[in-house]
């Protein structure tokens, strides 16, 4: 057991004690790939990142959520283009960003029991934290949470989406 | 600065998991399915139409065999559950059905048969329920009967002014109305055993005939059904129109009856009346008059009635030689008694132009034009004319003291303003000069004591007169009287 903390050690804390200052630099840029729970269903985010600086990072994520509220099938694909401030939490492996920014979309709504299917443009906004785990200077662990508000149908506006993911830095 | 951080990660993740109260607002907005009606294929049957009444009275003639009831349901949700019931010991069955789906809706149409045993009152229930369980029922009280009687038919007029009609009577009738009247309503009962009654009627001669569907009641009885209805006939012309109404049950039995409507216009008739006027000879309304009119005076009033049948007739005035006729409306009256009405009111002429003015008053309708024509007379004042004598008076010791003027006036008007000299102007000359004047209602005129005042001399006198309308002669002078 001690040998498997000594390479995971060894992998994972290493690489980043050395590494550290390459993380979160201005002109870094990034892919994400992410899963989400959501209250009916899951979601996929495509995301591209780019730091601003040491702090602020500037995002873009396309999203496609798919779920069931009881006999509700809903479809929604959106683009969520954010801004990010980053905290260290544990130099240099945690990172912790809250981000905010707007959405626009197309959702679409159908019930097994009825004849009529609904869609339509959305938009609004949202904010959320992310987690970031850098396992080394390229690759990081993401967990994320967003809140979403977004309005143009008879839907509630509010919903939420959380899970976790993978960033690829491209330096 | 590291707590704060952790503050603000604790509030938003807190936030972040805060709601998503997403619903099924599809199933939230549900409605309840829409269920319709008819009985139109079973011959005993009067539910014709598609009808949503919750709860509806129906026939059934046991020899029709099957009480054939086609539904329409429509419904947004996809799968609606269609039951039905009958009870005492009927049977029921679904017959066909069909689905359309259209954009957002579905419709199920279809047929149900009910087959009911005995002769009484059965009850025939619907019910459609959606995936929601929200529902519809139509429930049918259906009397079931197994004779066939003819059916009987009453008509009448007396919703009409003016009918001699007595209500609802089951044999031809005959009744007169005037054309003014327009639309003429001719009431119906029918009653049978069959509510499968067919119902026809036309008229002869030109007019138009429609059922007046708002009246229209069915009253459902235990083994007939009542309908009482209203008939609209409406004459495009005078004369006898003949109303043939028809019902007809499942097996051919026949009812008819006619309704002879004779349509009439009677001519208007008016009067006219010149009493408001100043120089009247006329009191009363008569049917026409001559007046005579002074232009000075103005307005010239002409009351007028038209008694007719017809509360608006056509009714037209007009003036010849300029005159401007015009119709004081505030003083129109109607009155209507018996379907005859009266209508008085006043015409006001003003004249331009001295003339005799023909008035002419028409009353124009389908049964003829009638016509009122009158004159006046209208003449401006003519000036009068006189002559003026003068004599010596109070002789005194051989010698006149005075003089006394007799003015004798000429009026050249006619003799109904003749009457009309008010003043005589004098003017007492001396030697040929003016000595006094005076102005006088009387002809005669002494001026007292001229020797003692003005002198001896030779005297004589103007004079001229004026009459009641402004009129004014010209001056005329005496022959000269001495006083010495």
């Amino acid at each position: 057991m001690k040998k498997i903390y000594i390479i995971l050690f060894m992998l994972v804390v290493l690489p980043n004690i050395n590494a550290q200052e390459l993380r979160h630099s201005q002109g870094n840029k990034g892919l994400d790939f992410s899963y989400h729970f959501v209250k009916p269903g899951s979601a996929y985010s495509l995301g591209y990142v780019q730091y601003l600086s040491s702090t602020l990072v500037l995002k873009v994520k396309g999203n496609y959520e798919k779920g069931m509220i009881d006999d509700l099938e809903t479809k929604i694909w959106q683009g969520l283009p954010s801004i990010g401030y980053s905290i260290q939490v544990l130099p240099p492996v945690f990172f912790l960003t809250g981000e905010v920014g707007l959405l626009i979309g197309q959702q679409e709504y159908s019930n097994v029991n009825f004849i009529r299917k609904e869609s339509g443009i959305i938009y609004g906004g949202f904010y959320g934290i992310e987690l970031e785990f850098y396992v080394n200077n390229n690759i990081a662990f993401l967990l994320n949470t967003q809140q979403i508000y977004a309005r143009g149908s008879d839907m509630s506006p509010h919903r939420f989406q959380v899970g976790g993911g993978i960033r690829l830095i491209i330096q | 600065m590291k707590k704060l951080n952790y503050v603000l990660l604790s509030v938003m993740i807190i936030l972040t998991f805060s709601c998503d109260k997403r619903e099924d607002f599809f199933a939230e907005s549900n409605q309840e399915p829409f269920l319709e009606i008819n009985a139109l294929n079973t011959p005993s049957s009067y539910i014709k139409d598609f009808t949503s009444v919750e709860s509806i009275t129906d026939s059934f003639n046991l020899v029709n065999n099957d009480y054939l009831i086609n539904f329409r349901i429509t419904d947004e949700s996809k799968d609606v559950k269609i039951e039905y019931f009958v009870d005492n010991g009927a049977t029921i069955t679904l017959v066909s059905s069909s689905v359309t789906t259209t954009k957002d809706k579905q419709e199920i149409t279809g047929v149900i048969k009910a087959v009911p045993n005995t002769v009484g009152l059965h009850n025939v229930d619907i019910v459609i329920t959606d995936p929601y369980n929200k529902s519809k029922r139509i429930s049918i009280k259906l009397n079931v009967y197994l004779r066939n009687a003819v059916p009987i038919l009453s008509i009448s007029t007396v919703n009409n002014v003016g009918s001699n009609n007595q209500t609802l009577v089951g044999i031809n009738i005959t009744d007169t109305f005037s054309f003014q009247q327009g639309t003429i309503l001719i009431d119906y009962q029918i009653m049978d055993d069959n509510a499968a009654y067919n119902f026809n009627f036309n008229t002869t001669n030109a007019a138009s005939i429609n059922e007046n569907l708002g009246v229209k009641i069915i009253t459902p009885q235990t083994h007939s059904v009542v309908v009482t209805g209203q008939l609209r006939l409406t004459p495009t012309q005078l004369g006898l129109h003949v109303v043939t109404i028809t019902v007809t049950d499942d097996i051919g039995q026949q009812t008819q009856l006619f309704a002879n409507i004779y349509i009439m216009d009677i001519p208007a008739v008016i009067t006219v009346n010149p009493a408001l006027n100043t120089f009247t000879t006329t009191s009363s309304y008569v049917s026409s008059f001559s007046e005579m009119f002074l232009f000075e005076l103005g307005v010239y009033k002409i009351k007028y009635r038209i008694v007719d049948d017809n509360i608006s007739p056509n009714f037209t005035f007009t003036s010849n030689n300029s005159g401007v006729l015009t119709e004081d409306l505030s003083a129109r009256t109607v009155t209507t008694i018996g379907g005859i009405s009266t209508i008085e009111g006043l015409l006001n002429l003003s004249a331009v132009i001295e003339a005799v003015h023909t008035i002419q008053l028409n009353v124009a309708e389908p049964g003829g034009t009638v016509t009122s024509t009158s004159t006046v007379d209208i003449r401006k004042n003519k000036i009068p004319t006189c002559n003026v004598g003068l004599l010596g008076s109070d002789y005194v010791g051989g010698k006149y003291y005075s003089v006394t003027s007799t003015v004798n006036s000429y009026n050249s008007d006619p003799a109904i303003f003749n009457d009309a000299i008010i003043n005589y102007d004098l003017e007492l000359y001396k030697n040929g000069s003016l000595v006094t004047t005076h102005s006088t209602n009387s002809s005669v005129y002494k001026f007292n004591d001229v020797r003692t005042i003005y002198g001896t001399g030779n005297y004589y006198v103007k004079a001229r007169c004026n009459d009641k309308y402004g009129g004014i002669s010209l001056w005329v002078t005496s022959t000269v009287v001495t006083i010495f």
